[in-house]
């Protein structure tokens, strides 16, 4: 199931919300959202429900025998990190591998086909962190299996990120109380997660669409190169929206129940540098390499040379983590070239340029970063870099570019005002005239009443929008 | 009362007060958002309100799933419950004009070309000779092992994935200028080969039996825009799309009859003969078929000026919704013209459910619904159907296999035969009668002209041709 649908908002979540207030004890409260989680999770095939909970029932047992025998706690810690990633290489990375081995080698000749359990590479480092965080002593292992199995498969962020630490919610989930000074906060943060997925996010895919075409590399060759540019646009804009939008309705989900997801990003496309565009950028995710990758590898206390080598391990891997294809880890590399140049001179020089050249630089990377996710096949990387260009023979634009980029002028803008803080600095500075003023604030009132409700009714609108799929001819 | 706890009296007092305009204030915005979802929801539950059909859409919305052990395990069965509940949402028509209302503000949309594919053109071959298609690469590279963000953006952009199993063709993308919209045309190698093939073939099926025409007619884009126009919006050339299909199977086979129409519609574009609204043509359009058909032939065509006509304004059509429903189009609706042909206007065929109808070749369809005014045409798509002309008694018999463009195009027809035979070819499997057997049929009601007749989307795809040669698989 996902968030942006109308089954989930009218139904999944209008039934959870009512059946949980109406809950007394946080216990039972608790095994409601465990019941829906294990609903929500099992939606496309409860196929890897089990997978979860056999995940689930290691990091459990592991993490209270590191507790127990503590003498032999780093061979738990150990165990669990083999047998949580063994699972993860299985299910995501084994065909990769493979082919990988096959086009080398030429063997093997089959290559299981196996489909991606649905959040698994979430919910594997949300439990491995869980289970380091103890063997760390930073938390204590949990007794209870259910609150473990609730924690790695809570709907909230169990398929799409945040990637959430035991160490932050454990209070939640086991005191967590509604303020309704939260729930008003949630509120908006989830419609405006809901709007911004179903009506910008969805909105700008539908362009990028038209222009990334990635099945048909014939036809990718003949898109002009003005073509190239706006769909990549529209594409670095629709990833930003789509991703962020999954992280706000997962904190505003969380905040009408009483849940305290931290901040997953910060305005990526207002970065400085490359540097600071991973500190803005999928921020549980870069955090969880950099606490659980970077640092135990020596982060920068062991040398230039070192630190180099652990930048290039958490970026393959990082790349890697977004899937299993070699355009992935190539998106990865990308960022660990800049970030190098930038360790060893460029951050210093940039802080000396006026700040619009860092930040133009910043985008740039960022923007190019793209072509590399976006297409899994090098050949069509290859393709666009060119066509770009307009080296591919491919034109400098015709006018379904003209069109698309005449009819959509203004959604672009307000997409591209919606990926920067101006509209929350606005908010933001009304607010602070009527404090300044010790008026009370009645215009923000209102503007947060009828907000929610208006971007709710907007983005079921777009929602049921999608569904429209006219047929030429059809017999009734 | 010193001034001082005057002071802070007044001051907790007017804490206390903006305590309560805060609390009044977190109430309402609780209750506001509780409120409409909790009315959404309702609103979902509601199953009478929900539309099974979609008249705009031309289709059928997605049907709760059947129950199946596998069809949970795998997943499908709850999905399809989220893509019906998405699909019949009530009110559904409403909100999808609002939809429609929400993205005219998207940016500057006098023109503008609408997707609904991803479909591109092939090159067609320039010299004429078959070309043989590539296989097109990079396919097995798509969905399935994206990063799991993009994935979801994937799945929730198309929920009726599974929805339509027949043969009808989705939307191409249109081009919306002024009140006019087009039907972009993209060329496929690999669709035209088998319609050149599948054409040769269907004549060796009936050589001896019957003489085989082969009609393809143009969409308005090929016609009413110049070759430059039509380059520059990036398609494919229809005129150059026949020649090429053409070509090559008078090369395999010189006894089909191709007829070639896009000149003599090119001479006539300042004229009504195509819908400014639908992907079809008009009745005059395909009389200048006709006109061609009678010169392939060698008959006299009935003049145009000697039929009476019917007229039904208010027209609609495909492209209309297929343009997200234009303001330009919806304020300049189309009018169909219907020539009623001379001998009768008496027909009958065997409709979807396999029974025999009578109905008019031209019916009056002046109270139906303004995108259904093309099916006046001979009871639009039917699987079979027979007029008879009265004042013949030659035993003059042709049949024409058409999909819908054959509808305007038949009654011309009418007065050139004894009788006058339609074979809807996606449809004839469902009479019974013949079982798909298309050479019986010939040859039971002794037809001397096979008449093939298709829109240049046969060359696009392969599932027209395949309905088609399907006929002759027995």
């Amino acid at each position: 199931m996902v968030f942006s649908s109308l089954f989930f908002v009218y139904f999944f979540l209008a039934l959870n919300l009512i059946i949980y207030f109406k809950t007394q004890t946080i216990e039972k409260k608790n095994i409601v959202m465990l019941v829906f989680s294990l609903i929500f999770y099992s939606w496309g095939g409860p196929r890897y429900l089990f997978l979860l909970i056999a995940n689930c029932l290691i990091a459990w047992i592991c993490a209270l025998m590191i507790e127990y025998y503590e003498e032999y706690a780093k061979l738990f810690l150990v165990l669990d990190i083999i047998m949580q990633l063994s699972i993860l290489a299985i299910f995501k990375y084994l065909g990769f591998f493979l082919g990988t081995v096959r086009f080398f080698t030429g063997v093997p000749e089959i290559i299981p086909q196996i489909a991606l359990p649905i959040g698994i590479s979430f919910y594997t480092f949300q439990l491995l962190s869980y289970v380091i965080d103890v063997y760390r002593g930073e938390v204590q292992a949990q007794k209870s299996f259910w609150i473990i199995l609730l924690y790695a498969s809570l709907f909230h962020q169990c398929i799409a990120g945040p990637i959430v630490r035991y160490q932050h919610v454990e209070r939640d989930i086991l005191h967590r109380t509604v303020k309704r000074k939260e729930m008003v906060r949630g509120i908006k943060r989830f419609t405006i997660g809901l709007a911004k997925k179903a009506i910008l996010a969805n909105g700008c895919a539908a362009v990028a669409d038209t222009f990334l075409l990635t099945d048909d590399l014939q036809a990718l060759s003949a898109v002009p190169a003005a073509g190239l540019w706006l769909g990549m646009l529209f594409f670095t804009l629709q990833i930003y929206l789509d991703f962020s939008a999954y992280s706000d309705m997962a904190i505003g989900m969380g905040l009408m129940i009483g849940f305290h997801y931290r901040e997953n990003f910060n305005y990526p496309l207002m970065s400085d540098s490359v540097t600071d565009i991973w500190r803005r950028w999928h921020i549980s995710l870069s955090s969880f390499f950099r606490d659980y990758v970077y640092i135990p590898l020596g982060g920068n206390r062991k040398g230039q040379g070192r630190q180099i080598l652990n930048l290039f391990i958490v970026w393959f891997l990082t790349g890697l983590w977004h899937g299993a294809s070699w355009n992935y880890v190539l998106w990865g590399l990308w960022f660990f070239v800049f970030l190098v140049l930038e360790k060893l001179f460029l951050l210093e020089k940039l802080e000396t340029l006026p700040r619009a050249i860092p930040h133009l630089y910043a985008l740039v990377v960022f923007y190019f970063g793209w072509v590399l996710f976006k297409f899994e096949d090098i050949h069509a990387i290859g393709i666009v870099l060119r066509g770009m260009l307009g080296l591919g023979g491919n034109g400098l634009t015709n006018m379904q570019v003209a069109l698309a980029f005449k009819n959509n002028i203004f959604f672009l803008i307000f997409a591209i005002i919606a990926s920067t803080p101006l509209l929350r600095k606005l908010y933001e500075s009304a607010g602070m005239w009527f404090k300044r003023r010790k008026i009370v604030p009645y215009p923000i009132y209102v503007y947060n009443i009828v907000c929610p409700v208006v971007l709710l009714i907007l983005a079921t609108i777009a929602l049921v929008g999608n569904s429209y799929n006219p047929f030429l001819y059809f017999q009734f | 009362m010193s001034k001082q706890t005057r002071n802070r009296s007044r001051s907790s007092a007017e804490k206390r007060r903006r305590m309560r305009i805060i609390r009044r204030y977190r109430t309402a915005v609780i209750s506001a958002f509780f409120g409409v979802l909790l009315i959404g929801a309702v609103i979902g539950l509601l199953l009478p309100l929900r539309p099974k059909t979609s008249v705009l859409e031309k289709r059928e919305l997605e049907k709760w799933p059947a129950f199946s052990l596998q069809a949970i395990w795998d997943g499908t069965y709850f999905s399809q419950i989220s893509t019906w509940y998405a699909d019949t949402f009530p009110f559904r028509e409403k909100l999808i004009s609002a939809d429609g209302n929400v993205k005219k503000l998207y940016g500057l949309r006098g023109d503008q070309i609408v997707h609904n594919s991803s479909k591109t053109a092939d090159a067609i071959p320039e010299d004429g000779e078959m070309v043989q298609a590539e296989t097109k690469t990079g396919e097995n590279a798509a969905a399935e092992s994206q990063a799991e963000t993009v994935r979801e953006t994937e799945k929730a952009k198309d929920p009726n994935g599974n929805a339509i199993n027949v043969v009808p063709e989705q939307v191409g993308d249109v081009y919306v200028t002024g009140d006019t919209a087009f039907s972009l045309f993209y060329f496929a190698l690999e669709g035209a080969n088998e319609y050149i093939s599948d054409i040769d073939l269907i004549q060796k099926k009936l050589d001896g039996i019957a003489t085989v025409y082969d009609i393809l007619a143009p969409s308005s884009v090929g016609i009413m825009l110049t070759d430059q126009a039509q380059e520059k919006l990036g398609i494919s050339s229809q005129k150059e799309a026949i020649s090429y299909a053409f070509s090559n199977i008078q090369k395999l086979n010189s006894k089909v009859k191709c007829v070639n129409i896009c000149q003599n519609l090119v001479d006539h574009n300042s004229e009504y003969i195509y819908f400014r609204t639908d992907h079809h043509w008009t009745a005059l359009g395909a009389y200048y078929a006709y006109e061609e058909f009678c010169k392939a032939k060698g008959i006299k065509p009935t003049p145009i000026s000697e039929y009476e006509t019917m007229e039904f304004p208010g027209f609609l059509g495909t492209l209309y919704s297929g343009s997200g429903q234009a303001a330009s189009l919806g304020d300049n609706p189309d009018t169909v013209i219907a020539y009623i042909p001379k001998a009768t206007n008496d027909m009958t065929y065997i409709g979807h459910d396999g029974a025999e109808y009578t109905w008019n070749v031209v019916e009056d369809v002046t109270d139906w619904e303004a995108n259904s005014k093309y099916n006046c045409f001979i009871g639009g798509d039917e699987p079979f159907s027979v007029i008879e002309n009265p004042n013949k008694t030659d035993g003059t018999a042709c049949v024409v296999v058409k999909e819908s463009y054959g509808n305007a195009f038949v009654p011309f027809l009418v007065d050139n035969y004894q009788y006058t035979y339609v074979v809807d070819h996606r449809y004839f499997a469902i009479y019974s009668e013949y079982g798909n057997d298309f050479v019986k049929l010939v040859k039971d009601k002794k037809i001397q002209d096979v008449i093939l007749l298709n829109t240049t989307n046969a060359l696009c795809d392969t599932s027209l041709s395949s309905t088609m040669v399907g006929m002759f698989e027995k």
